[in-house]
């Protein structure tokens, strides 16, 4: 057990079908519990989340990201990707000062 | 700004020395700061070049489950669910790029168990089970340079600020105090040459 999905049903249903845990989230507050669960769970080294409900929890999320663990990593849901994922061209930026 | 010295001979040897040092230090900084965007930049091309591909990928594989749903009972999925059990083993390693180390992933190992009946589901889902399941190590991967970069990012970020603060406050400040101690040491220097003068003309007038 390395990696822990956190998406809509249909993202969680496909990694389930592969053998990863995971955990549908609808609301932010469902998002933040999923999140809770995953940094408890033993074992956990990637964190699977849709970019959408990313996008719903960015604080909680840039201080998860300056943990040095677990991994997390933003995926695209069914709709494809959405275009909301600021946080890497964000440092990026931050580091380079262009966005490229 | 300037440092509030003594305006000595002593303080000036002092300033000297740290003058030299701020300088070289900066120098250093300077050259770590090339280096790390140096190595920052083809890492984030990769990040971008897997970004893209996986973005790609990742929906057209859950729209494969979606459709798989669609065209068989909810059951049936659930019950596949109940019979498929993967597991993967990943390994950790630490990756340095210029004294940056970040934790990578790999992934060693994965074993799927099909263990439902590839009659009663639909082809989509078996299609999409394997699909998914090849796209796991393309996850790891894109994480673990992810989690690289953010870490160079801040390393990057503090160096810069770094030189930044060197080249614009404290050695500019050094120099300053520098330059006005020496000022004030030549000041007292011709004072009291003027001095001297002055004692050996009232000696002359003298006689003596």
């Amino acid at each position: 057990m390395s990696y822990f999905a956190i998406g809509d049903e249909e993202t969680v249903t496909g990694f389930r079908l592969v053998g990863v845990e995971g955990r549908v989230a609808r609301t932010p507050a469902d998002t933040r519990e999923a999140l809770t669960v995953a940094l408890g769970t033993e074992g956990v080294n990637i964190i699977v989340i849709t970019e959408r409900l990313a996008a719903e929890v960015q604080a909680e999320l840039s201080r998860y990201y300056s943990l040095n663990f677990p991994l997390i990593i933003q995926i695209p849901d069914r709709a494809g990707p959405s275009g909301k994922q600021r946080s890497i061209h964000d440092i990026i930026k931050a580091a380079v000062g262009v966005t490229i | 700004m300037k440092i509030i010295v003594n305006p000595n001979r002593m303080e000036l040897l002092k300033l000297r020395k740290r003058l030299d040092l701020s300088q070289r230090g900066h120098r250093l900084l300077k050259e770590k700061l090339e280096g790390l965007v140096k190595n920052f930049m083809p890492l984030v091309d990769e990040y971008r070049r897997k970004r893209t591909q996986l973005d790609e990928l990742i929906p057209r594989t859950l729209n494969l489950f979606a459709l798989a749903a669609a065209t068989s009972s909810r059951e049936i999925v659930t019950l596949a669910l109940e019979e498929c059990r993967g597991e993967a083993n990943v390994s950790m390693e630490m990756r340095k790029v210029m004294g940056v180390g970040a934790p990578t992933f790999r992934l060693d190992e994965f074993r799927l168990e099909m263990a439902y009946s590839l009659i009663a589901t639909p082809p989509e889902l078996d299609l999409a089970t394997s699909e998914l399941g090849s796209l796991l190590p393309k996850i790891i991967e894109l994480a673990s340079i992810e989690e690289l970069l953010r870490r160079l990012a801040r390393e990057i970020e503090k160096t810069r600020r770094r030189v930044n603060a060197l080249e614009y406050v404290m050695i500019p400040e050094i120099a300053r105090t520098k330059k006005s101690i020496e000022g004030k040491l030549e000041e007292a220097e011709r004072g009291s040459r003027v001095r001297l003068m002055k004692v050996k003309e009232m000696l002359e007038a003298r006689g003596m």
